[in-house]
């Protein structure tokens, strides 16, 4: 399958921003599951390139002249392979991954929820079902600074909590496992969204968990990054000098290409 | 004056077992027998006075009576024969390589994983891996340019290593204070005794600094949390001494992944920094995102190759107390050679049957959290009482792979002036190893003693003080 991508992120300030310097993630990597065949990113300033240690593309963008408004546009052409994901896709061994940060640290309460799971592909499936009863799906519930815990206690939360919880969970039972940020298409409406799933180590594969919409395969899944957790992987990081309060505004459209509908 | 020996149980920097004072101490006793009373309480008033008007001070966390303290200065200097110098240096220069060598490995092909020499999880779910090192390239693999080396003397007469330093070691402007204060205090004794000098140390840090870079004429500059941090007095001081400016996170901005310094005829590029500021807080956008320590970016001009850190960032993995008892092995693996300095046995509770033996054992050991630093998280088994004995064993059966134990090590002492005479307090070394293009040490390094009667613990958190560290040139004094 191939998904044409329309992604523009729209940052509008109360005041104008003087100065901006950003990490942006948001340009797909080749991996055994995603091929892309096209790509660009536009955005206005300075930009420079990097690779992080996890592997991801990283855009350094820069910006001193005062503005009102921030337009990050990414668009392209990804072929889905619906094939596994590689053995060994990252530079170092699944044992990272085992670590928890501080947003993914458990508490006791979700230590107990974890320990009701075994540590196998069957248990995994279980956790993710649970937990996703468990937690329900609210946007706006949470914020980027929640925790793993918080949002289990509280018992709602977006995609990126349900991960941290998956991750939190799958390291207190050993299995390494990371944070992957990205676009997901549901084919019903044609509606692209950014999104978060995880991917756990198990035998000798990564595998997808998709916790949100329980899934267990990359079905219309576009990886844009990976990492520990949500501060790794995140689409964009910056800091700015003034700009006052921040609006954000985020369209995101994907099609199937029209090649692919032949 | 009186002075009190040590029991013939303890080694004495100083004096044998039979007390008397050992062959390149003499000088040193002569003087001590001389010394009034009177004379040296007055010295001290004065060294307490300078001290506070240098501004040696530092600060103590958790505590809300004022924010700077100083460190006690004892007059008594620690005395170091030219042939244990030797010695040590040998062995630190061969520890520290082995050190930098491991960095390198194992943010790159983790050859010692893979040969077995060392468990996979131990190095790679360390909080203390940094992920964003992998596949970094630094100039001249040096990951720890600055090496803080914490030995102690055991009852055998032999040097153990206690724990390596290799993130931001500090305590190094005490080692040069405390020399300075020696000398404006007894200017006769250094007439005397050929006590090897130290006041090199910070030309020899500019000289590393400088080769950490590739470039020509580098601009290093030293890079500081601020006035609130416990050792930025020695920041400003070591950024003084070696003429490079102190900045702090906001004198620093990152434009197309180069490093810049404002100043006042304008942006400067930067290629060195001489970091005081932890990794997490390094740059917001990389790490602690409330970090206001840092510099946004500069994580990504490190990664592109354009500034050096010295420290490099994820050097914690390497000192961590958890894989401090594979570095004789690591020696081994990549320089070939016998470990010329010991490490202290170590049970790693992680194990079952050290687990068990610790358990077994508590009331003789010493139990420290595997990343603890501080020495905050620690149990001394013989001094414990039966409460802390329990608390430590609940939480040694909780989480194990959090602890090592080690022996009760009986820590040399030397003589020290107590308020009412002179009496042994036991001590510790921390000698500053530079590595640039070559290994290099000023001799001796900071001495750090336990001030109250017995105390085994020399941490100036936790009510230790410091002495002038002499390495004495020739044996014949």
């Amino acid at each position: 399958m191939k998904l044409h991508v329309r992604h523009k992120t729209i940052y509008r300030y109360q005041t104008p921003v003087t100065s901006t310097i950003q990490y942006i993630r948001l340009r797909p990597r080749n991996t055994t599951q995603q091929k892309v065949l096209e790509w660009s990113l536009e955005m206005p300033g300075e930009t420079s390139q990097m690779t992080d240690g996890f592997g991801n593309q990283v855009t350094v963008m820069t910006l001193d002249e005062p503005v009102s408004e921030i337009i990050l546009s990414a668009q392209g052409l990804v072929e889905l392979t619906a094939r596994p994901l590689a053995r060994n896709d990252s530079p170092f061994p699944p044992q990272v991954f085992l670590r928890n940060t501080q947003l993914t640290q458990p508490d006791e309460a979700l230590k107990d929820f974890a320990g009701r799971y075994s540590a196998n592909k069957r248990g995994l499936m279980r956790l993710m079902t649970h937990l996703r009863e468990e937690v329900t799906y609210r946007s706006g519930a949470t914020t980027v600074t929640h925790t793993a815990s918080e949002a289990f206690s509280q018992k709602e939360g977006v995609c990126q909590d349900h991960t941290h919880i998956f991750l939190a969970c799958c390291r207190f039972l050993g299995v390494p496992v990371r944070y992957v940020s990205g676009y997901i298409h549901s084919s019903d409406d044609q509606h692209l969204e950014t999104h978060a799933w995880a991917e756990a180590y198990l035998g000798s594969n990564w595998q997808t968990f998709d916790v949100v919409n329980t899934l267990n395969a990359p079905e219309s899944h576009i990886k844009l990054a990976i990492g520990l957790d949500y501060q790794d992987a995140a689409p964009v990081r910056g800091v700015r000098s003034g700009g006052g309060m921040e609006t954000l505004s985020t369209i995101a459209r994907v099609s199937q290409s029209a090649a692919a509908n032949q | 004056m009186r002075i009190e020996k040590a029991p013939p149980t303890l080694y004495d920097e100083i004096f044998d077992k039979e007390h008397r004072a050992r062959p390149h101490c003499r000088g040193l006793e002569q003087w001590l027998e001389q010394a009034d009373e009177a004379l040296l309480a007055e010295k001290r008033r004065e060294a307490d006075v300078l001290f506070r008007r240098l501004g040696v001070t530092f600060n103590v966390y958790g505590e809300d009576e004022g924010i700077d303290r100083l460190i006690p200065f004892d007059l008594i200097p620690r005395v170091l024969s030219a042939a244990d110098w030797q010695r040590l240096q040998v062995g630190l220069r061969q520890r520290v390589n082995a050190l930098n060598r491991f960095l390198h490995d194992i943010y790159h092909g983790y050859e010692i994983i893979r040969a077995g020499v060392i468990p996979a999880e131990q190095v790679f779910a360390n909080p203390q891996y940094q992920p964003g090192m992998q596949n970094l390239k630094v100039p001249r693999n040096i990951y720890a340019h600055i090496a803080g080396i914490d030995l102690i003397r055991h009852n055998d007469g032999e040097f153990y290593v206690l724990e390596d330093n290799l993130r931001c070691p500090s305590g190094v402007s005490y080692m040069l204070e405390n020399r300075r204060m020696m000398m404006r205090l007894f200017p006769e004794l250094f007439a005397r005794m050929p006590v090897a000098p130290v006041d090199h140390y910070p030309s020899l840090l500019g000289e590393t600094l400088k080769a950490a870079s590739l470039q020509t004429n580098p601009t290093v500059v030293l890079l500081t949390p601020g006035r609130f941090n416990s050792a930025y007095f020695e920041h400003a001081f070591l950024a003084r001494q070696m003429g490079i400016e102190l900045v702090e996170g906001a004198d620093l901005f990152v434009r197309e992944n180069r490093v810049f310094m404002k100043t006042t005829a304008g942006p400067r590029a930067v290629d060195v920094i001489y970091r005081r500021v932890d990794d997490e807080f390094i740059d917001p956008l990389a790490g602690n995102p409330e970090s206001m320590l840092g510099v946004p970016g500069l994580y990504a001009a490190y990664r592109c190759g354009n500034v050096v850190l010295a420290n490099a960032m994820g050097n914690g993995v390497a000192d961590d107390k958890s894989i401090y008892p594979f570095v004789p092995e690591m020696i081994r693996f990549y320089l070939g050679e016998e470990p010329v300095l010991r490490n202290v046995p170590t049970w790693q509770c992680r194990l079952e049957q050290d687990l068990k033996y610790v358990l077994d054992n508590l009331e003789q050991l010493v139990v420290k959290e595997a990343q603890g630093a501080g020495g905050y998280g620690m149990l001394i088994g013989p001094s414990a009482s039966r409460a802390e004995l329990d608390n430590f064993r609940a939480a040694l059966k909780a989480r194990p792979e959090h602890y090592i134990a080690q022996p009760t090590l009986s820590l040399s002492s030397s003589p020290t002036f107590v308020g009412n005479g002179i009496a042994p307090r036991h001590l510790d070394l921390r000698p500053f190893v530079l590595s640039g293009k070559k290994v290099q040490m000023v001799p001796g390094g900071l001495t750090r003693v336990a001030l109250r009667e017995g105390s085994l613990v020399v941490n100036s958190s936790q009510g230790g003080g410091t002495k002038d560290t002499w390495v004495l040139e020739s044996p014949s004094c």
